[in-house]
């Protein structure tokens, strides 16, 4: 890298800067996050117009269906005034806009006017902990799995874990999970089959466990977290596992690890320091959309197990025409789309010195 | 073309797969005949048997019928599990076709013209694309069949659709509208590498117009990436029609489908084991053949596909 404007943030020319009018003068990386948030104004606003339009499109009529069959016309009108249903679909779109540019993500239609922000918050969170435990299970074995079948092309090891890594993007998710819960729920008996709330009361299970704190998180939290990591993991561990192996192998055939063999080093060391570092970005990538997709979208495992998280949510929001609650929630999942996504092209620039932002 | 099919052939994992995919084919398109029992008649005395009950003399529903076993079983209707599986691949390939169908010519349209016209369109036509692509997979595919689903909505469907049911119709429409992202961004950069190279100039010195020129030269060059994202399309449509049946989206009982099997036999997995073993099985083998044969028309067509498809 000789280019001078690559290297020194200073040479941008100054007097150009004023030329133009007003221009904001930050360090590249930062101007770049900037750009590429305001870039992401539009999808977001996209995605909200979308998913309004589908559901206005929708000849139900959510005041009735809330109501049920408690319907009164008189307080059916009102409740339309307050929800905001009278008026025309765009003077409501744009009132939603408005909202959310404050904030307010509104009240929930059926859950007793519950603010929708904080309830969707909560749920995202539950999400946010079983997907983190779900991508570290298939980072560290799907890494693995792709190192090691890459290292031995065509040997017995790469098509037995190839052939796995084809199984495991192949089985339904909500399959993979009820067939763990029947075996190690059901038969077995060393897990829960579902639900977060424990049986006994946790004080209860706070003196059963003799102040052993690694035992009471165990039994209260982490034995829960087991099945459905497992089952969330599969697809991203198989993904990650494929492209780790592509990738490497791409890599391998490159002059300089020819290089780095010729001058002596042990295969092992090629492999797992020049190999991987270089085959790197392309797994950060499907890591980064996997952990976004993961997040976004564990409706099937969040059902089987009741894990009562953001897609579960949605899906009885939906149901139950609950569309505050809906829009917040697509609004919410686009927002860390967007954000996972955005992370994973600033992690290029650790992994990859020559990335540049601009 | 025939070097291609040679080598496909050679490939193991496509190979594989096209058995599998030949297969599920097969059984679909025969599955009136091949079905040991009508796959919604309910033997009332054989509730949730178990895999390889025979049928007694006082047990048929239709005459004829005694002796016959229930080689994997019944649910608890009394519904035959082997029918319902074998008609539940008809579901499963008719929705993975017919979306991946709608994926492709929306992925196509889209991406072609972002990438030939190039300007304000590509812009527009790509923040449209990274609008679809962040919204959630699966969740705007439930927003719009629970609008689908919805009384009034479903009779038009019908009176449009004549006989076919206005299930199939939602999850047509749902995951056409949905699964075209990825097919739209690879043709565009398909494209964008096609137009500017020689073969395209000529074309247009003779006298092609844009149409001509899309239609007769820049679309069969996409054929190869679209024909792999395409097969790898209908197994995630399969998969993603089983979830939305499975949340009670999709196809309504009591027609046979594999996500619906899996949901009512959810609740008697302990009882019944064999009701939600064999549909999820069946749906696994066959979304595994269209994941082999897509690999293996991936190695043989177009390996730089890789990056993008794992």
């Amino acid at each position: 890298m000789t280019d001078g404007a690559a290297s020194s943030p200073d040479s941008e020319p100054r007097p150009a800067a004023g030329s133009r009018g007003f221009r904001l003068r930050l360090p590249p990386l930062l101007r770049y996050i900037l750009m590429r948030i305001l870039a992401a104004v539009p999808v977001l606003v996209g995605v909200t117009f979308i998913c309004f339009a589908i559901l206005m499109a929708a000849p139900g009529d959510p005041v009735r269906i809330v109501m049920g069959q408690h319907y009164n016309a008189e307080i059916a009108d009102s409740l339309r005034a307050e929800w905001g249903l009278d008026q025309p679909f765009l003077v409501q779109y744009g009132r939603f806009l408005g909202r959310v540019a404050r904030g307010d993500l509104g009240k929930s239609y059926v859950k007793g006017g519950l603010d929708v922000g904080p309830y969707l918050a909560v749920r995202f969170l539950n999400t946010l902990l079983l997907t983190l435990a779900a991508m570290l299970i298939a980072i560290l074995v799907g890494m693995v799995a792709g190192i090691v079948s890459a290292a031995r092309p065509r040997s017995f090891a790469d098509y037995a874990l190839m052939l796995l890594a084809v199984a495991g993007i192949s089985i339904p998710v909500f399959w993979l999970g009820l067939m763990l819960q029947l075996v190690f729920a059901s038969y077995l008996d060393w897990l829960p089959v579902s639900d977060m709330k424990s049986a006994v009361s946790l004080r209860v299970l706070w003196d059963q466990t003799g102040g052993n704190y690694l035992a009471y998180w165990w039994q209260a939290t982490g034995r829960h977290y087991v099945l459905p990591a497992i089952t969330l993991a599969t697809v991203p561990m198989a993904i990650i596992a494929r492209l780790t192996r592509s990738s490497m192998l791409e890599v391998m055939n490159l002059d300089y690890i020819r290089t780095a063999r010729a001058k002596g080093l042990s295969y092992r060391r090629v492999v797992l320091v020049h190999g991987l570092r270089n085959a790197l970005i392309p797994i950060v990538t499907v890591i980064g959309n996997n952990f976004a997709i993961l997040l976004t979208g564990a409706v099937l495992t969040e059902t089987v197990f009741a894990w009562p998280g953001l897609g579960r949510a949605m899906v009885l929001a939906i149901n139950q025409y609950d569309y505050p609650i809906v829009l917040g929630g697509v609004m919410l999942m686009a927002v860390v789309f967007v954000a996972v996504n955005l992370l994973v092209d600033l992690t290029y620039g650790l992994i990859d010195p020559r990335v540049r932002y601009g | 073309m025939g070097e291609t099919l040679t080598a496909l052939l050679r490939n193991r994992s496509a190979a594989v797969g096209l058995v599998i995919v030949a297969l599920a084919v097969l059984i679909a398109l025969t599955c009136q005949w091949l079905a040991p029992f009508n796959p919604v008649a309910q033997h009332r005395s054989y509730t949730t048997a178990p895999p390889g009950t025979a049928i007694a003399a006082d047990g048929a529903v239709i005459a004829g019928e005694e002796g016959r076993r229930f080689v994997l079983g019944t649910d608890v209707n009394g519904r035959d599990i082997l029918s319902r599986v074998l008609y539940g691949a008809r579901v499963s390939l008719l929705v993975g076709l017919v979306a991946t169908a709608l994926n492709v010519i929306i992925g196509l349209l889209i991406g072609t013209l972002a990438g030939y016209f190039g300007r304000w369109l590509d812009v527009v036509l790509m923040r449209l694309t990274d609008t679809f692509f962040a919204f959630p997979g699966m969740l705007l595919a439930i927003i719009i069949l629970a609008t689908l689903n919805q009384p009034a909505v479903r009779e038009v469907l019908v009176s449009a659709a004549g006989r076919v049911d206005p299930g199939l119709w939602g999850l047509f429409i749902a995951l056409g509208l949905t699964g075209w992202t990825g097919i739209a961004r690879v043709i565009r950069g398909q494209v964008l590498a096609l137009k500017e190279q020689e073969f395209i100039e000529a074309a247009r010195a003779v006298g092609c117009g844009h149409v001509r020129i899309i239609l007769v030269h820049l679309v069969p060059n996409c054929l190869a990436p679209l024909i792999v994202l395409g097969t790898m399309q209908v197994a995630y449509n399969i998969l993603s029609e089983a979830g939305l049946s499975f949340l009670g989206l999709g196809i309504q009982p009591p027609d046979a489908s594999w996500g619906g099997m899996l949901s009512e036999g959810r609740p008697y997995m302990e009882t019944a084991w064999w009701w939600g073993v064999f549909p999820g099985l069946a749906l696994a083998v066959t979304v595994l053949g269209f994941n082999l044969f897509g690999d293996g028309l991936r190695d043989v067509l177009d390996p730089r596909l890789k990056v993008r498809t794992g």
